[in-house]
């Protein structure tokens, strides 16, 4: 299911003297089952766009389709695409509230108004996807670890099974283990089962290793985007807006001083680094 | 998407704006008396007159003013209803099937709601009018006297700074909390009295539970910097009266006069 946003705008509070521009004509295309980054320095407008995709924050101008319901400042989201988009705030663990794991990864499923017995199976998948053991599902969420708890909390969207996922920096503040299992699920989320994954992040490195397409914000606007290529050849563009490229990028470029003829600058694994330097070194070995 | 919040400063340069916090607090107090004692419709009505003069000048634009004083005005207005409907005496106004209303219970009606707004408006263009920095500096200074009882002035004024700090900050945190449950489904909007108290469960948990994070990570930093209360403390901003302030002494005499000529 596509998104597109075109000529986005966002007022906060206006008509008052703290009256906040937050998004000023946004355009953002997310093919369906791409796996896209919306990157930004903090108070580029990341959260703002999100939460306006999901249909929780009303337009000032422009307007978001979202397959073929369309929202607009006049035109609500209606609860059946809602449903449809699961989004994970910022710290999502300072929103559980149940006595039970179990009870909070259910909370979303039941008001969807499924039968009891749909919604234990989803709890179950849910907490095997985010790779909670079926033990804790007694437990208060309350006692359990910052890295467990970030987990309920995300399984308790995953519950919903939307199609669209939407994560607001879901890896921030974990250690690097959590980070990169946390974002290695939504990969698979995304490859396996076909679910649209909008990752918010200001990391970059993180981003250009999962995402397939990336969509820059500063200032309110949309200054780039389109694919790791597009985005990150752009130095001139990233750097004005105090965004760096990628670490590995960056290496990349400084290799090539010394490489005669250079890498291509669109290696962004490092895999795909590593093959390419073992092919030369077997080239140069050949003759 | 309005987020003004009763007890918040709307900042501003307008004469009452620049008046020293001290003298706006005395004036609010002596002003709270006065409000007591006038007993008459026609004082009552010199005091809304006198209100809604200060919050012109002050500059509130009124749909701000109104907005922050809403959930007060739901209480106004329920209690106007109330004495509209029970209050008997004097001539029957309007009879109906099971209602009537009488001159008294009409008279009450807009005595009682007008006294309540004038109250709640005064006391919000203080906040509205003077940061919360200046209103704990005036709260400090004006209890002082009490410190020679070993009542801990400071505390209470700091802890009162605190407060005023914290209501936009959980009120921020109580939109946030409520996104993310609609996010999840919830309905906050439809059902009856007790459904929809349920309904706010999985807001008000996750928000007390906030409340108390942010208070020990509060501790915690006060501690780490060496904060030891009130003794030997001295202060960076000075308070100091200007010619204003004598201004608000005069406009008090003047409101007292009038009052007790009405009375
Ligand atoms: N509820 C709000 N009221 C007023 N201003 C806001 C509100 N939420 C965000 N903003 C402002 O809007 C801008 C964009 O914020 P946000 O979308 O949170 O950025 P990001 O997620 O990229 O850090 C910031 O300048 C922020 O201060
Ligand atoms: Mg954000």
């Amino acid at each position: 299911m596509e998104i597109v946003v075109r000529d986005l705008e966002v007022v906060y509070q206006s008509g008052t003297p703290w009256m906040k521009k937050a998004l000023d004509g946004v355009n953002l295309t997310v093919p369906g089952g791409s796996f896209t980054a919306i990157l930004g320095v903090t108070g580029s407008g990341k959260s703002t766009l999100i939460q306006a995709i999901a249909g929780l924050i009303r337009p000032t101008r422009g307007i978001i389709r979202i397959g073929s319901h369309l929202i607009d400042a006049n035109r609500k989201q209606t609860a059946d695409v809602r449903r449809l988009i699961g989004l994970v705030f910022q710290y999502p663990e300072h929103q559980l509230f149940a006595e039970t794991v179990a009870k909070d990864i259910a909370f979303g499923p039941t008001n969807l108004g499924l039968p009891q017995s749909e919604v234990d199976g989803r709890v179950k998948q849910a907490m095997e996807w985010v790779g909670l053991d079926s033990e804790l599902a007694d437990r208060s969420p309350f006692q359990l670890s910052g890295g467990q708890m970030r987990r309920v909390a995300i399984a308790g969207v995953l519950a919903i099974s939307p199609k669209i996922l939407i994560l607001d920096e879901p890896a921030a503040g974990l250690d690097p283990k959590g980070q990169e299992e946390i974002l290695s699920l939504l990969k698979r989320l995304n490859q396996d089962f076909g679910v649209t994954v909008i990752l918010v992040s200001h990391d970059m490195d993180q981003a250009v290793r999962y995402a397939d397409r990336f969509c820059v914000l500063a200032e309110g606007r949309s200054v780039l985007s389109g694919t790791a290529k597009a985005v990150f050849s752009r130095a001139d563009i990233l750097s004005s807006y105090h965004l760096e490229l990628p670490e590995i990028t960056r290496f990349v470029q400084l290799l090539n001083r010394k490489l005669d003829p250079p890498l291509p600058e669109d290696v962004f694994t490092l895999d795909e680094l590593e093959r390419l330097l073992e092919e030369r070194r077997k080239k140069r070995e050949l003759p | 998407m309005s987020q003004i919040v009763m007890g918040q400063y709307y900042p501003g340069d307008s004469l009452v704006h620049r008046m020293d916090p001290r003298a706006k607090w005395l004036f609010l107090m002596v002003f709270m008396i006065f409000v007591f004692w006038a007993n008459h419709l026609r004082s009552t009505a010199v005091l809304l007159f006198f209100t809604l003069v200060a919050a012109g000048m002050a500059r509130i634009p009124v749909s701000v003013f109104i907005r922050a004083i809403r959930p007060a005005l739901f209480i106004i207005l329920f209690t106007m209803i109330l004495h509209l409907l029970m209050t008997k005496g004097g001539e029957a106004l309007l009879r109906l099937p099971f209602i009537t209303i009488y001159q008294e219970g009409l008279r009450q009606a807009v005595f009682v709601s007008a006294r309540l707004f004038v109250l709640i408006s005064v006391a919000s263009l203080l906040t509205f009018t003077t940061s919360p920095i200046d209103l704990t500096d005036g709260i400090e200074w004006l209890l002082k006297p009490l410190q020679r009882f070993k009542i801990p002035v400071h505390e209470i004024a700091l802890m009162m700074s605190i407060a005023l700090r914290f209501i936009p900050l959980l009120w921020e945190e109580t939109e946030k909390i409520r996104k993310a449950q609609t996010a999840r489904g919830a309905d906050f909007d439809t059902g009856f009295f007790i459904k929809r108290l349920k309904s706010y469960i999985p807001v008000l948990i996750p928000l007390f539970l906030s409340a108390f994070r942010r208070a020990e990570e509060l501790a915690l930093a006060m501690e780490a910097r060496g904060y030891r209360g009130s003794e030997g403390r001295t202060k960076w901003r000075q308070l100091r009266f200007s010619s204003l302030d004598g201004w608000l002494l005069i406009v008090a005499v003047l409101l007292f006069f009038v009052l007790r000529f009405l009375e």
